[in-house]
């Protein structure tokens, strides 16, 4: 509309103004003129001021301004201003128009109708206008793109079904395709979403040194009236079976604001979770919190779904999917407590029946004399608490209980440090007599790897006077897998506060400022500890639990004998705590998902049993595809990071696909890592649905080129032949005679003539 | 061997020091129970001893005293001596162990219970159910010093209200069950008669009943785990050679070390299993 009235103000499309340089030809009679005009200008001026007592002085100044100004607009007209424009010679160069086949095409918001309709009408047929305007200008040469580009023959096969928009690559393609020809520029019929990888920047570098305009032409609406999106999803790509998974899905909307919506989770077709979400205001996201059970073993794939709404425009970003690999197997923890308790019988018997804990007990019972539990044979902890990194490294996790320092050597105490930090091991120290302050950890290795922060200057001491905790999650631990012991949030809170009173016999102690405090207890007298804390300690995690009877949640007389608390509690505390822990050979994929047909880059790391990375190693991935075939895929030492090794393969068809990478070292197996991927196409298209203007506008912006939406895009052909691109010839345009001109010309009189009647000059 | 000998000299040196300090070798006489406070000052070990209504007698047996306070006293003592277990002691190093009433809410703040001369014990329905509550949710129960076939008739009829046969059936526990090594070898069920019987018999024989108490038993009843929730020392009288162990060398020297090492064995076990 502002380009309709422009032109017909202008008498040209704003290209020319842009692209044009103004010149002026003034022959003699039109220097005689200006002398003349000059002449009346002054001799106006005169006049004005020298008819005094008539009129204020303000009103002379307007009417003397008015009246300069119309002659000045005639005076310009008779110096014939001229706009010199490069304009491309017809028929003499290319354009090329590269059409969005993409899914996300499909989208009904253009007025009602497909995106794709808007390049069927446009560009469909030889009468087509957007095609026929170019035509006649240049020769069109008309591509498509989606995941891949290609020369498209007729608009009318596009099927608008690619799964994917790189919009990128597209142009690079376009680019070297058209290398050599004299090309004007290119128009690109696009929503701009992109979804691939690629960075836009590498195809504007290309473009803006081949000087090569984009045009680009957004179609789509850049709000869809009424849509709910699962915009994001929180999993992890591998987690322990059985495992209780508390999952973040990111619910965004537009049109259902106050409307409660269900979202639910699926393992490979059946519900394991639901949760139900109010919708906030339009555009403001909404985290839905699900509690999910992972118990099916292998790659599985988890879809968060929200039902269709009513008169909901996409329905396909309703879901999203993840693929998670759920491991069965036993994660081994060492648990060395220092003194026999009750509390070491009763977490024992509360992950007895997780076939995926390993509890390895070793109890201290008389000085120098240990009672070995769980243990896998006769040699295992043989000599005690491990004296060697490649024994203590074994395990996953290391539960310290009632044990001072001094049962530690030095270098003991500097492994325990170790196989958090370096390791990415868990560590989790229980309350006691022996344990925190009171063990004498102040100032040692294991002191700084604690959450907690205690004073180096902390001696070994006498316990504390027993405390008597009830405990409260906070902000963060009502929220936190670890401390989930109801079917909701809000039933877990309470179950919190129903819990009997426990003890705990450490002088509370404050949370290093990085360490989150997930349980507080309150004291008889209202005094608040942090009783169970954690922090990331280099690679691993370690908790502080400072509690010594946890095992009043199963014997108390309040309990039930059905009840499951303190089992929960303890298999999602040791779960979490091992949850992460890296393996010897840790195999990834460096993206979860490709589209059939794409590469996949392999990237392991690989440590020996002490954890230090190891970069002569011979590692090979095995990669099984869906149909069960093989292949060995060599996997390289990228020399960009100790122990990171790559490799590549191409994905054939859509499935899963298995990634087995094993590593040895002159004959002996250093280990093996697992991971999974999936190809095959992606939903990418129907996610953030709405026209992009955005990469749209920078695209035209940067190479020079104008950006369009389906009611402006009537003169695209003609800005295009005004680009400077290519075979161009030198026009001149005549500025004197736009409809401007008269009208300031008429408007100045008729303000002098309006004025002067207003204030009765006339 | 060499462990249970060290095991023995342990015992002895302890009970040396012990004797110099306590008069806890002095088993006769009534002494109340001592129930548990409202709230204990700890949540350590401590031994506690179920009060139960007998409904018959035993020959030489007292009901749900039968050895107690100085039985209790010194294993206690023992086992702060021989391991690691924090035992709480209360004024003049006498170590806290409390009787409890089945029907008592504070049943449940006591892992571990014991009690003597089940041949005589009676249990209600709400005894009953309450001790099948407490078991089922981790608790441990040891019954000694019940001698012969009655006893034992009277003892399995009440403990199968607790824990039908069907269900948990009791079974005798064999020497290599990790029961009998958790801090000391134990290679035999020791048959240890009361101090009376013993002196009386010139100290040869160990069986109070004669034909029908020959043969020491250790039986239990287990989880669905196959942990022992229930253990049963027949024809032996273990917590005598605690309770009576300073006042006969040769007693103690008969059966102490052995009691000791099965009774820290028993205790460990419920601390761990």
């Amino acid at each position: 509309m502002l380009d309709a009235i422009f032109q017909a103000l202008f008498s040209y499309r704003p290209v020319v103004f842009q692209q044009g340089e103004l010149r002026f030809d003034a022959g003699t009679g039109a220097l005689v003129a200006a002398s003349l005009a000059g002449f009346v200008m002054i001799v106006a001026a005169v006049t004005y001021r020298g008819v005094r007592g008539r009129g204020r002085v303000r009103d002379r100044i307007v009417l003397t301004v008015l009246r300069m100004a119309a002659l000045a607009v005639v005076l310009l007209c008779l110096f014939r201003p001229t706009l010199i424009v490069r304009a491309a010679v017809p028929q003499q160069n290319v354009v090329a128009v590269v059409l969005d086949d993409s899914r996300s095409m499909q989208i009904p918001d253009w007025d009602g109708r497909p995106r794709g309709e808007f390049i069927k009408q446009q560009f469909g047929g030889l009468e087509s206008p957007l095609i026929k305007a170019l035509s006649e200008r240049f020769l069109v040469r008309v591509f498509r793109f989606s995941s891949t580009a290609g020369r498209l023959e007729s608009v009318n096969t596009m099927t608008f079904s690619g799964s994917q928009t790189r919009l990128g690559p597209s142009l690079d393609g376009t680019r070297e395709e058209l290398a050599g020809l004299p090309v004007s520029g290119i128009v690109l019929v696009s929503d701009g979403a992109d979804t691939s990888e690629v960075s836009l920047s590498d195809a504007l570098l290309g473009l803006k040194a081949g000087k090569l305009p984009v045009y680009a032409v957004g179609v789509g609406s850049t709000r869809l009236p009424r849509d709910v999106q699962v915009d994001r999803v929180v999993t992890p790509r591998s987690v322990l079976k059985d495992a209780s998974l508390l999952l973040d899905v990111i619910v965004t909307h537009s049109g259902y604001a106050g409307r409660t919506v269900t979202v639910d989770v699926e393992d490979e077709g059946r519900i394991v979770g639901s949760e139900q979400v109010r919708l906030p205001a339009d555009g403001s996201p909404v985290t839905a919190r699900v509690r999910a059970a992972a118990s099916e073993a292998g790659p599985r794939l988890f879809k968060f779904r929200v039902a269709p709404q009513p008169d909901e425009v996409v329905t396909q970003n309703n879901v999203r999917e993840a693929l998670i690999q759920v491991r069965d197997e036993k994660e081994k923890i060492l648990y060395f407590e220092g003194e026999p308790r009750f509390e070491m019988k009763f977490i024992r018997r509360a992950v007895a029946d997780d076939q995926n804990l390993q509890l390895v007990v070793l109890q201290r019972t008389a000085d120098n004399k240990f009672l070995r539990l769980g243990v896998d044979g006769p040699d295992e902890l043989f000599g005690g608490f491990p004296k060697t990194r490649e024994e203590l490294f074994s395990y996953r996790a290391l539960v310290l209980g009632s044990i001072e320092a001094g049962a530690f050597s030095g270098d003991q105490l500097q492994m325990i440090a170790e196989f958090v930090d370096r390791r990415g091991g868990g560590l989790l120290m229980l309350g006691g007599a022996r344990s925190f302050g009171e063990g004498g950890y102040g100032g040692t290795p294991v002191a700084d790897a604690l959450p907690l922060a205690l004073d180096p200057r902390t001696r070994a001491s006498e316990p504390a006077d027993l405390a008597r905790l009830l405990l409260t999650p906070t902000r963060a631990g009502q929220g936190h897998a670890a401390t989930q012991i109801g079917a909701t949030e809000a039933a877990s809170a309470n179950r919190w506060r129903d819990l009997p009173q426990v003890t705990s016999v450490n002088a509370p102690l404050e949370p290093k400022p990085a360490a989150t405090v997930l349980l507080t207890g309150t004291d008889d007298r209202g005094r608040a500890q942090p009783v169970l804390t954690w922090h990331q300690f280099g690679r691993g995690k370690s908790v502080a639990l400072t509690l010594q009877d946890t095992w009043q949640w199963q014997m108390h007389a309040s309990i039930p004998l059905e009840d499951q608390t303190h089992e929960n509690f303890w298999r999602q505390m040791l779960r979490w705590v091992v949850d992460g822990v890296p393996n010897m050979v840790e195999a990834r994929t460096t993206t979860e998902r490709v589209e059939p047909g794409e590469p996949v880059t392999i990237e392991a790391t690989v440590v020996d049993k002490s954890f230090v990375e190891v970069n002569d190693a011979s590692v090979t991935a095995r990669v099984t595809r869906p149909n069960g075939t093989t292949l060995d895929v060599p996997l390289e030492w990228t020399g960009e990071r100790d122990g990171l090794y790559r490799g590549t393969f191409v994905s054939a068809e859509g499935g899963t696909y298995e990634v087995t990478v094993d590593s040895s070292k002159a004959s002996a197996v250093l280990g093996s890592g697992v991971t999974f991927l999936r190809a095959g196409p992606s939903d990418a298209e129907y996610f953030d649905p709405t026209m992009h203007e955005g990469p749209l506008r920078r695209i035209a912006e940067e190479t020079g080129g104008r950006f369009y939406t389906p009611e402006t895009a009537a003169g695209l052909a003609e800005d295009v032949r005004y680009a400077g691109r290519g075979v161009t010839s030198v026009e001149e345009r005549e500025l004197w005679n736009m409809p401007i001109i008269l009208i300031a010309l008429m408007g100045l009189v008729c303000a002098e003539w309006g004025y002067r009647r207003a204030v009765g000059l006339s | 061997m060499r462990i249970w000998l060290t095991a023995a000299s342990f015992v002895l040196a302890a009970a040396a020091a012990a004797f110099a300090q306590f008069d806890f070798f002095r088993g006769d006489g009534f002494y109340g129970p001592r129930f548990p406070p409202a709230m204990r000052t700890d949540r350590a070990f401590s031994f506690c001893r179920i009060l139960y209504t007998s409904v018959r007698r035993e020959p030489a047996g007292g009901g749900w005293r039968t050895d107690y306070p100085y039985g209790e006293i010194n294993l206690m003592i023992r086992l702060s001596e021989l391991t690691k277990t924090p035992v709480p002691f209360e004024g003049e190093r006498q170590p806290a162990h409390y009787v409890v009433r089945l029907t008592s809410d504070a049943l449940f703040d006591c892992p571990f219970t014991m009690a003597s001369d089940v041949g005589t014990i009676g249990l209600s329905q709400a005894e009953a159910a309450q001790l099948r509550l407490y078991l089922l949710k981790g608790g441990f129960l040891w019954v000694d010093d019940f001698w012969g076939t009655r006893a034992w008739e009277q003892w399995s009829r009440e403990i199968a209200k607790v824990l039908p046969p069907t269900e948990y059936p009791i079974e005798d526990v064999p020497l290599d069950d990790p029961i009998f090594s958790s801090q000391f070898v134990v290679t035999e069920i020791p048959q240890i008669t009361n101090i009376g019987f013993w002196r009386r018999s010139g100290g040869r024989e160990t069986s109070e009943r004669g034909a029908d108490s020959r043969e020491a038993h250790f039986r239990a009843i287990r989880d669905d785990h196959g942990r022992i929730m229930v253990a049963m020392t027949h024809n032996t009288d273990v917590a005598d050679s605690w309770e009576r162990e300073g006042e006969d060398p040769g007693f103690f020297y008969q059966f102490s070390p052995d009691g000791y090492a099965l009774g820290i064995n028993v205790l460990l076990y419920a601390m761990t299993h």
